[in-house]
């Protein structure tokens, strides 16, 4: 007599396709046609991992269309069941999943855009915490200064691609029905969640080496070095204002 | 480990609080008994959706209805698992705790689906141990929700209400009665539903689940996605009947309406809740376990 165990790797070797037959052996005849039956277990399974993707890359989706989107989802599920409980903290790998997957290489931009939707998913999970504000940035003494680093929010994600996102996206976004024109280009994106808000901010080359540079924990004077290697007139007035009027540093 | 008794108001009818309807519930309160939540969307306490449901928690008592402790997983507990479900459930003190008489984990992957499970002395071994350390970590006992099935197995030795009742006496937990999910699978497998509802210990019922199902072809599909229909209403009645007044949820997950709608549900299932009376029959000891 097969154990708990047995029947339910079995159950789950059916799930992904493989071994029927295993399976039927341990199912009692009933008057329900049994491959529509075990199809519902089957397509439930799926369907389940295929709206959790939807829910968080929606973009994906809706440039791939439904019936695309899913048999993407699809494959993805059966080479990546989750490890977790929870469905929100599962999916990050599908960004590199779509790079490797050879039918969504007719949307190069893809991976792409997978990769920035899971970072606005990651700051909607990421907590928050109090922020810098120039108010304090005006206690520092000039000694404190010299070598100043800062701490970012959690839920801070920087991310460069070899895609211009912004106009793809909102290209899309105007007319989801028209195909997108893939221009050349590179974009630079800071995501950050504040007040249960995730917000988007699109940046400058010179900006985006800027910031990341202090949020790999580099001292200022490094990071406008580094930006000034792009753009010889790069304005660090400029770039503070941005990081304290907007809810990027940590108090 | 005793149940915790209801006061009346949570003996009546409520709604699962579904992300569609978070506005319409921060706008106003509304005339819902309690909310019911799938704890597995509450986990991360850094979300805008767990800040919600603290502060609906505030205003509605809070039902939190597990779908991933996996009882019947061959695995045993994801310790960790249970531990987040702890922690959320430390934090939002809910009412009722419940989970499936089910499986979805296996070799340390999350299939995320209800999956059945045999009735045999093996499970029903398995389930007991499982449980029985999950209620020692929460603290608090469990409801055991009865499944909606499309196959049945070879080795099955008991018959799934047997089952239900037996692991719950042995583990002191409660069960959820899903009335949809009787129908359902008394119509899948041609099981006797007035049989089973009367194979259920009265006094281990201490929720109810109600909700719709379609049909595709010959068989029916636990989709959550519809009205209640109106075999589903009789059988509820039934149920009443004989279990006395239960918390009764709305559920409805798929093609979820407006809010109004899933309201109305829950006002037809608090009148038949009103007008039922306890059963002349039942002995004072019954009667305390039932109502608290």
């Amino acid at each position: 007599m097969p154990g708990l165990a047995k029947i339910q790797r079995d159950f789950c070797q059916f799930v992904l396709g493989h071994g029927y037959q295993d399976f039927m052996q341990h199912i009692k005849p009933t008057a329900l046609p049994q491959e529509s039956s075990l199809g519902i277990y089957h397509n439930n399974i799926f369907s389940v991992h295929s709206k959790a993707l939807q829910n968080d890359y929606p973009l994906v989706f809706s440039i791939m269309g439904p019936v695309a989107a899913r048999t993407l989802a699809f494959a993805y599920v059966e080479t990546s069941f989750p490890c977790t409980a929870s469905l929100d903290e599962w999916g990050g790998g599908f960004s590199s999943f779509i790079q490797r997957y050879e039918p969504a290489k007719a949307w190069p931009c893809l991976g792409d855009i997978a990769q920035y939707e899971w970072a606005k998913h990651a700051a909607y999970c990421a907590p928050e915490e109090p922020l810098l504000t120039p108010e304090d940035m005006k206690k520092l003494t000039a000694l404190d200064q010299e070598g100043l680093r800062f701490r970012f929010q959690k839920s801070c994600q920087l991310l460069a691609f070899s895609h211009p996102l912004e106009q793809i996206i909102s290209a899309h976004q105007q007319d989801p029905s028209q195909p997108i024109a893939v221009a050349s280009g590179s974009s630079y994106v800071l995501i950050l969640k504040r007040q249960g808000i995730v917000k988007v901010y699109w940046l400058t080359p010179s900006l985006f080496v800027f910031v990341n540079r202090l949020k790999e924990g580099q001292d200022a004077e490094v990071a406008f070095a580094a930006a000034q290697v792009l753009e010889p007139h790069f304005d660090a007035q400029d770039a503070f204002t941005f990081l304290l009027s907007n809810p990027i540093l940590c108090g | 480990m005793a149940l915790m008794g209801f006061s009346p108001r949570q003996a009546s009818a409520g709604i699962g609080l579904r992300h569609a309807h978070y506005c319409d519930f921060l706008k106003e309160k509304k005339p819902v008994a309690w909310l019911e939540v799938h704890a597995e969307n509450f986990l991360n306490f850094n979300t805008p959706a767990f800040h919600i449901l603290e502060r609906l928690r505030q205003d509605y008592p809070i039902s939190l209805h597990a779908v991933n402790l996996s009882l019947g997983s061959s695995d045993g507990i994801d310790e960790d698992h249970v531990k987040r479900v702890k922690a959320l459930i430390d934090r939002i003190n809910p009412f009722l705790v419940s989970d499936h008489l089910a499986w979805g984990r296996i070799d340390g992957y999350y299939l995320n689906d209800l999956l059945p499970v045999p009735y045999t002395q093996e499970a029903l071994a398995l389930f007991e141990s499982t449980i029985t350390r999950i209620q020692d970590i929460f603290g608090r006992p469990l409801l055991i929700e009865n499944p909606s099935s499309y196959l049945q197995y070879k080795v099955s030795d008991m018959e799934e209400a047997d089952f239900l009742n037996t692991l719950v006496h042995r583990t002191g937990s409660g069960i959820l009665l899903d009335i949809n999910n009787i129908y359902v699978s008394c119509c899948n497998q041609r099981w006797d539903a007035d049989a089973y509802l009367k194979a259920i210990s009265p006094a281990k019922v201490k929720e109810i689940h109600l909700a719709g199902h379609s049909l595709q072809g010959a068989i029916r599909i636990d989709d959550h996605g519809s009205h209640v229909c109106q075999d589903v209403w009789n059988l509820y009645q039934k149920s009443i009947n004989l279990f006395g007044p239960v918390p009764t949820l709305i559920e409805w997950d798929t093609n979820v309406p407006a809010l109004e709608t899933l309201i109305a549900e829950a006002s037809k299932a608090q009148d038949i809740l009103d007008r039922v009376r306890v059963p002349s029959n039942t002995t004072g000891k019954e009667r305390h376990a039932r109502f608290g």
